[in-house]
């Protein structure tokens, strides 16, 4: 039997939504009998998630629980989608108050438009690829409301809460150690593995040499222990260190 | 300036590009160079200086160096200044002006990669890390 909604009333679905460190909102997406619906934001109103996937007003919006009291919301009560964004929807006339529900919402996590579902908010990369059947060699993006979308590290704690909508890409990236073209797997990497990685690839690195990055600012030091996140067409150069003389 | 001596100046206009930057030719195709207001680190007085450089015409193939800054260069601790410093003249398009002259040689010099813009960055790296 469904139970009345237990989330906080108040928020309207016109409040903006807070962004950790000011980064572009995430994109949040909905799970509805099944399909996939995109959302508008984080916090909406439950007729929108009806509306998205075209039921009427005859039925009554439930976010699925790992229980069978999963929790009701009648059309006018805001969602937040970060305490559950797994829906069903029953008969509004077989809709009535019941126990409150203590079990965890079910989660939907999407990944290039498809979907696994966990009752699990914390992941980390080596979880969410699992979840996904994703091998290794795979990079995972964090999909924004922006054209910059944010790598994920492979250390870092993945939150429901913060956004359940990625993408994947394969992790080759391509930059210029010395005016020569070098490959990686990876995106994030060590000024050190930068040079060993160079020089597997045939760019004459020098012993202990110093690596810098080129930027449009100016030439700026990469300690070997200093963690990068690479991106297309930038520029290292490694040169020697100096002497007194 | 020949024409690799102008890249070279072009690099440094573009890597300092929130610093002036005279430059004046040195009258055998290469040219003299000064940065203004670069930081050489905390642990100077002062913490920051014009840094002044010859860029000769056989540049790429010839190392940058030495550099020059302001003369009288102390640490902030009154500990002693390595080796690499010196009290010199530094020359320049007019007479040579006190400096403390700080000279440091890319033995293993690469005239592809090392270039003017870069050993000037090698060397404020060097000694704020003394």
């Amino acid at each position: 039997m469904p139970n009345k909604n237990q989330t906080k009333p108040g928020h309207g679905a016109d409040v903006a939504e807070p962004t950790p460190n000011c980064r572009h909102a995430s994109k949040w997406v909905a799970i509805l009998n099944d399909r996939l619906l995109p959302m508008p934001r984080q916090v909406v109103q439950a007729k929108d998630i009806k509306h998205e996937a075209g039921i009427g007003t005859g039925f009554t919006l439930l976010r699925d629980h790992n229980s069978p009291h999963d929790v009701m919301f009648v059309d006018d009560e805001t969602v937040d989608l970060a305490l559950g964004n797994v829906f069903r929807v029953i008969p509004a006339c077989e809709a009535a108050p019941t126990q409150p529900c203590r079990e965890p919402a079910k989660l939907a996590f999407s990944m290039d438009d498809a979907w696994k579902l966990t009752i699990n908010p914390d992941h980390t990369c080596e979880s969410l690829r699992h979840l996904f059947g994703l091998s290794d060699d795979v990079e995972l993006f964090r999909d924004f409301m922006s054209p910059q979308d944010e790598p994920v590290c492979d250390t870092d704690r993945i939150r429901f809460a913060d956004g359940p909508v990625f993408r994947a890409e394969r992790r080759k990236v391509t930059v210029k150690v010395n005016k020569n073209e070098v490959t990686f797997a990876k995106r994030r990497v060590t000024g050190a593995e930068i040079k060993t990685t160079a020089a597997k690839q045939g760019v004459t690195i020098p012993e202990h040499g110093v690596l810098y990055a080129m930027t449009p600012a100016g030439q700026k030091p990469i300690p070997d222990q200093e963690t990068v996140t690479l991106k297309e067409c930038d520029e290292f150069r490694c040169v020697t260190a100096d002497d007194n003389s | 300036m020949n024409a690799a001596v102008q890249q070279a100046v072009a690099e440094i206009r573009s890597a300092y590009s929130g610093h002036q930057v005279d430059v004046a030719p040195d009258g055998q195709d290469g040219a003299f160079v000064k940065v203004h207001d670069l930081p050489l680190g905390s642990q100077y007085a002062p913490e920051r200086s014009w840094v002044a450089f010859r860029i000769t015409f056989q540049y790429p193939f010839a190392d940058v160096y030495p550099h020059y800054c302001l003369p009288n260069l102390v640490r902030k601790d009154k500990g002693a200044l390595c080796s690499a410093f010196s009290q010199k003249t530094c020359p320049g398009p007019g007479d040579p002006e006190p400096a403390t002259m700080v000279s440091r040689r890319s033995n293993q010099l690469n005239p592809t990669t090392d270039t003017a813009a870069l050993k000037l960055a090698k060397v404020l790296d060097w000694m704020s890390s003394q």
